[in-house]
């Protein structure tokens, strides 16, 4: 019944966002070459790949350099024609645009991967699980911490603890990274108990679970630092989202029908809740990925963002570039899933696709 | 043979600006087979003498006793847990006033009204499904609904399944605030007449609360009157028509307009008081037109009139 | 009017007490610096070249840390030849016959600290017109212990000697200690500790080296050339506190970033959030109040806004286009107008629009700028205003987040910046914590600030929350 209305919907998202993402990486594309770096950076490949060519060619073997570079250039032009890289600026952007949708994303500067390759692909996506390991448990744990504290927080609304959440609110409005720098500062310049960074001991251990435990290890501390950050605001937004829910009308309505409270929590608070939550999620998850970058380069833990702060050490455009590509296709990845949760638990989905 | 006995019902809560005496000392009966109309402006406690009665306390209730005995038994004995399986749906059941938003937007019709089945009796989801689907039949809604959300309901139909909700369990009182405020004037005709039928067929007693005065004269068979937070006449239902007693009861009725006649419709004047501040003596002095001294200076007891004829007020004293 | 009954009614909370004294003490510091410190001043303070800080130690901690831990921690000693003085003596003797001078400079000083110096210039002011001044410097302990550490030819008239960290200087005392304890030492204390310890073999040769107390002399000892020739000598003795602030590792007073900072803060979070959310606001309106097409392109335009991740986009353009301050606030803004505050903001006005007065106002021929302005927005804005006080602590944080990504703006001191210079310059190693700490406590205290009132207004400004 309701499987071909979620079916229809998760289509129609999945084209409304990869519209989106177009037009929102072209916006992209015409920003970063508003200077011309992008057209710097491609032509510079060319010619580089340019001048490889002609000096593994025996033929050219024996040209001068004066006549070496005519020809390079002569090579040069050909190849921008071929690209379409000699027409207008708008133009460009647009073939621009349709290599960044392919993932072909050139080849860094001066960077590479772990295993040599100057692939900006793959120097960035072998750092993605990293991220998105991190990221992604924190989000998990601080909706879970949210979630059962708000409801605790609702039930005994007023209570002195209750008071406690209110007044320590504003610790919320400090980020994550910041509270990690205070992190490192306690528990490794002062204590010496945990690492100040990095994602595994080195040299890393062979066997696999204290390798997975060395990973644990280097996880605490930034993990603790967007715990903290979103501890009490997080748990007092959620308090507050459940007591007004409950105190909507079918609640009492509930009550009244003698329905047994733990169900009136489950049934009639939270389910009708899940939607607007799910939605608040979306955008935490959101701005949790922007967040990563910082803490990344605090917490030297390699993924992401610190592949751009590396990029942007060593000047690297491409990589740069790149970065902002993953990270919108990350987004709308994150969204599109969202979508998905939202549509199998909101009624009102399910009908209006289905019937 | 009374199926619900009020005695001196408190309900007093606590807010930021004071404690609002929001039931004081009601008292009254309900036999079985009988409609009591339960009238009053708004404001002046109507819901909460209802949610006492039920047992649907705010959260921050200051004040709750008295006697509510039902069916014979003494409720405010039991413990909640108790109510909850004993009295609550089973022995009375309430149909909230705004049905719209009386039911969770995101379970299926059929399964909220099952629910109050499988509540209260031994029956499996299956068995419970089909007897909603009777009782639905039985408020005008077809069974195909039960796999609908709230949401695809019309508002006379989301009432109609909210009535159906409060007798699956055959009840023996049910409680009707407000049912038909919210809807229009057709639909609400509609609604009252299945009242009736229902009533009948099922042999119902009702405690119907409204502020709508001739809406009550199809219905009643008892009239109780309430102003703020108290009940100050309660008699027959000819008898409150043709000749309400207690001054208020006497505008209440002057107030409604008549279809036909040149009637000089007159009004109330002051404003409803406050139930955190209630005036001194009787309630309702300052807006009386016999208010005497006494009447500044004390609280009227009841004063019986006639059989099943009570008022409070110091000119029947 | 209205606005005073809202501060009236803020200040019955204790939070918002809290925020506005901490929020007028923070206008306070910023109006006195930017006065006592102008703008161009403390760019080029803070731009740091050497002449300007080379008489602060580097990394010094905060005076008052004395005070804390009872260790009467190192200060600057500073003595000069052209100053005079008790302890200073300066005598040139000319050479009969010739146009040589002789040369005796001795510099005594006191010193009562309980912890080694961090450093010892000397810095040379001399006169000469062909051959510089030949010197021997000599270092005489309070127990007459000589040790001569140098013979050096002046390079240049101002020439600084930076003793410390002089190879030849380290020689000579490597085999003068050797010498004391006869024999080879693992350990060599550094030259700000070996001119200050107590010379006996148990304590050199275990390395736990104890300081010496007293009145130290500081002897030169050389030949000048050419009849005008002069030498004038000003002799550093570094300390280990300076300062309110203490200084980072290119010497440079805290206090002047820490002061500046708050001004900068101040100006930017406010400035963010005021025109974002006011913008936002107002084309919230208008893509609610007309509908239709205005409606979707600006609906679908935030959706396309809010895809593009923020951050990393701002990082780019920073990186390609090298914004000053003033410009990365306007991209910033740029970036937030269309944003998820448009929703909701919508979803009000949506409500709002259908309000009878807004109806009754069309009736009698208001015109919609009208509308808009006089009806809709006063009414949309008290919800929106806690929220933009709340916002405001995180621009605060977007600039110095961009600051430990070594990116902002590269002249104007700013925590963020300070911060970032701690974490590059082994901070979290070295154990600097002051460095980390004052500009993260004042960092700390905006964001409290702003917060607690951004709180306060909404519980006031939303009567819902007020029960709740």
């Amino acid at each position: 019944m309701g499987a071909k209305g979620i079916v229809k919907f998760v289509i129609k998202r999945a084209i409304e966002l990869y519209l989106a993402l177009i037009i929102g990486m072209y916006i992209t594309i015409v920003v970063a070459n508003a200077g011309g770096k992008i057209d710097e950076y491609i032509k510079g490949e060319i010619m580089l790949s340019i001048y490889n060519n002609l000096r593994a060619n025996p033929e050219y073997k024996d040209l001068s350099p004066e006549e070496l570079d005519r020809l390079a250039e002569k090579f040069y032009q050909l190849e921008l024609k071929r690209r379409g890289l000699d027409k207008p600026f708008i133009i460009r952007c647009f073939i621009y645009l349709r290599d960044a949708l392919t993932l072909d994303l050139g080849r860094a500067l001066q960077m590479t991967s772990d295993t040599g390759s100057r692939l900006v692909k793959l120097i960035i996506l072998e750092r993605l699980p990293q991220t998105v390991m991190l990221f992604t448990t924190v989000t998990i744990i601080n909706f879970f911490i949210n979630l059962f504290l708000g409801l605790y927080l609702a039930r005994h609304y007023g209570s002195k603890l209750d008071k406690l959440f209110i007044a320590l609110a504003p610790t919320s409005t400090i980020p994550g990274w910041f509270y990690g720098i205070f992190l490192i500062l306690i528990f490794y310049t002062w204590l010496h108990i945990l690492p100040p960074g990095g994602f595994v001991d080195i040299p890393p251990p062979e066997d696999p679970i204290m390798y997975g435990l060395s990973v644990l290890k280097h996880m605490i501390l930034p993990l603790s630092a967007w715990i903290i950050s979103n501890f009490f605001l997080g748990c007092y937004s959620s308090r507050t989202f459940f007591l007004i829910f409950s105190t909507e009308d079918y609640v009492e309505a509930a009550r009244a029908k003698g329905v047994p409270p733990r169900q009136i929590e489950l049934r009639y608070i939270l389910r009708p809740s899940l939607p607007p939550i799910i939605t608040n999620l979306a955008l935490t998850l959101i701005a949790s990925w922007t967040g990563a970058i910082i803490t990344e380069r605090i917490f030297n833990w390699p993924g992401l963002g610190s592949v751009l702060y590396q990029a942007i050490t060593v000047a690297d455009v491409p990589v740069v570039v790149g970065v902002v590509v993953i990270y919108a296709y990350l987004l709308v990845a994150t969204i599109l899933i969202l979508d998905i949760i939202y549509g199998l638990i909101d009624p009102r989905i399910k009908v209006m696709y289905g019937r | 043979m009374s199926i619900l006995e009020v005695e001196n019902l408190l309900l007093y809560y606590g807010t930021r600006k004071g404690i609002v005496r929001a039931v004081d000392r009601a008292s009254f009966t309900v036999d079985r087979g009988e409609t009591l109309a339960l009238v009053g402006e708004s404001g002046c406690g109507k819901s909460s003498l209802a949610k006492a009665i039920i047992r649907v306390l705010p959260r921050n209730v200051h004040t709750y006793r008295g006697k509510v005995v039902i069916d014979g038994i003494d409720t405010m004995k039991l413990s909640d847990s108790e109510h909850r399986k004993k009295i609550k749906w089973k022995k009375v059941s309430m149909v909230f006033q705004g049905a719209m938003n009386s039911l969770n937007p995101v379970l299926k019709v059929g399964y909220q009204v099952a629910e109050a089945l499988i509540l209260h009796s031994d029956v499996d989801m299956e068995e419970a499904l089909k007897r909603t689907k009777e009782v639905l039949k039985m408020v005008g809604i077809h069974e195909a609904f039960i796999d609908r959300y709230p949401f695809e309901l019309s508002g006379g139909m989301k009432q109609r399944v909210v009535i159906a909700m409060a007798l699956i369990t055959r009840p023996d009182i049910v409680i009707l605030d407000e049912p038909t405020s919210a809807l229009d004037v057709i639909t609400q005709a509609n609604i009252m007449n299945m009242l009736k039928k229902l009533k009948n067929e099922l042999n119902l007693s009702y405690l119907f609360i409204t502020h709508d005065i001739p809406l009550t004269s199809e219905l009643a068979d008892r009239v109780a009157v309430m102003y703020a937070g108290e009940i100050v006449e309660l008699s027959h239902a000819d008898d409150f028509y043709t000749n309400p007693s207690h001054p208020y009861s006497q505008k209440l009725i002057a107030s409604v307009p008549t279809l036909r006649s040149d009637k000089k419709l007159e009004f109330i004047p002051g404003e409803p008081p406050s139930l955190i501040n209630p005036p001194s003596g009787c309630r309702f002095h300052p807006r009386c037109p016999h208010a005497m001294d006494i009447c500044r200076r004390e609280e009227p007891p009841e004063i019986a009139l006639e059989k099943g004829h009570y008022v409070r007020c110091w000119l029947y004293g | 009017m209205y606005l005073k009954g809202i501060i009236k009614e803020v200040l019955t909370y204790k939070s918002g007490v809290l925020g506005v004294t901490i929020l007028v003490l923070l206008i306070a510091i910023s109006i006195t610096t930017i006065i006592t410190i102008p703008y161009d001043r403390a760019i080029e303070l803070w731009r740091g070249e050497e002449k300007i800080w080379i008489e602060n130690p580097r990394n010094a901690l905060p005076t008052w840390v004395k005070f804390l831990t009872g260790r009467n921690l190192p200060e600057n000693i500073i003595k000069d030849t052209r100053e005079g003085g008790i302890g200073i003596v300066k005598a040139i003797t000319p050479l009969h016959g010739t146009d040589i001078k002789k040369l005796y400079i001795e510099i005594s000083f006191d010193y009562h600290y309980d912890d080694f110096p961090s450093e010892i210039n000397i810095f040379f002011k001399s006169i000469y017109k062909e051959s510089a001044p030949i010197l021997k410097i000599y270092w005489v302990k309070p127990d007459k212990t000589s040790i001569k550490i140098l013979d050096y030819v002046l390079r240049y008239t101002n020439d600084t000697l930076y003793l410390t960290i002089n190879p030849v200087v380290s020689r000579s005392i490597r085999k003068h200690l050797e010498s004391v304890v006869n024999g080879s030492l693992e350990l060599i204390p550094p030259i700000n500790v070996a001119l200050f310890i107590i010379e006996d073999s148990d304590s050199l040769n275990s390395g736990n080296f104890k300081l010496m107390k007293g009145r130290y002399k500081l002897i030169i000892e050389g030949l000048l050339f050419g009849k005008d020739s002069d030498l004038d000598v000003r002799l550093i003795v570094y300390g280990k506190v300076w300062g309110l602030a203490g200084t980072d590792n290119l010497r440079r007073d805290l206090m002047i970033a820490l002061l500046w900072g708050t001004p900068v803060a101040l100006a930017f979070g406010l400035t963010a959030s005021i025109v974002t959310t006011t913008a936002s606001l107002i084309i919230a309106t208008i893509s609610a109040y007309y509908g239709g097409i205005i409606d979707s392109i600006i609906q679908r335009s935030t959706e396309i806004m809010m895809i593009l991740p923020f951050l990393p986009f701002l990082i780019m353009i920073d990186m390609f286009y090298e914004l000053d301050i003033w410009r990365l606030l306007l991209v910033i803004i740029a970036l937030s107008i269309l944003g998820a505050g448009i929703k909701s903001t919508r979803a009000l006005v949506l409500q709002v629009k259908e309000y009878p007065y807004i109806e009754a106002a069309k009736a009698y021929g208001a015109s919609s700028w009208r509308i808009i302005f006089l009806y809709i927005i006063p009414k949309i804005l008290p919800p929106v205003v806690p929220g933009m006080i709340s916002a405001v602590p995180v621009y605060v944080f977007l600039e110095a987040a961009l600051a430990m990504l070594g990116l902002g703006d590269p002249y104007i001191p700013t925590w963020g910046k300070v911060i970032n210079d701690a974490y590059i310059g082994g901070a979290m190693y070295k154990g600097y914590y002051y460095w980390v700490l004052e500009p993260a406590a004042l960092l700390i205290l905006t964001a409290f600030a702003f917060a607690s009132l951004g709180f306060t207004l909404d519980k006031i400004v939303n009567p819902k929350l007020r029960e709740l």
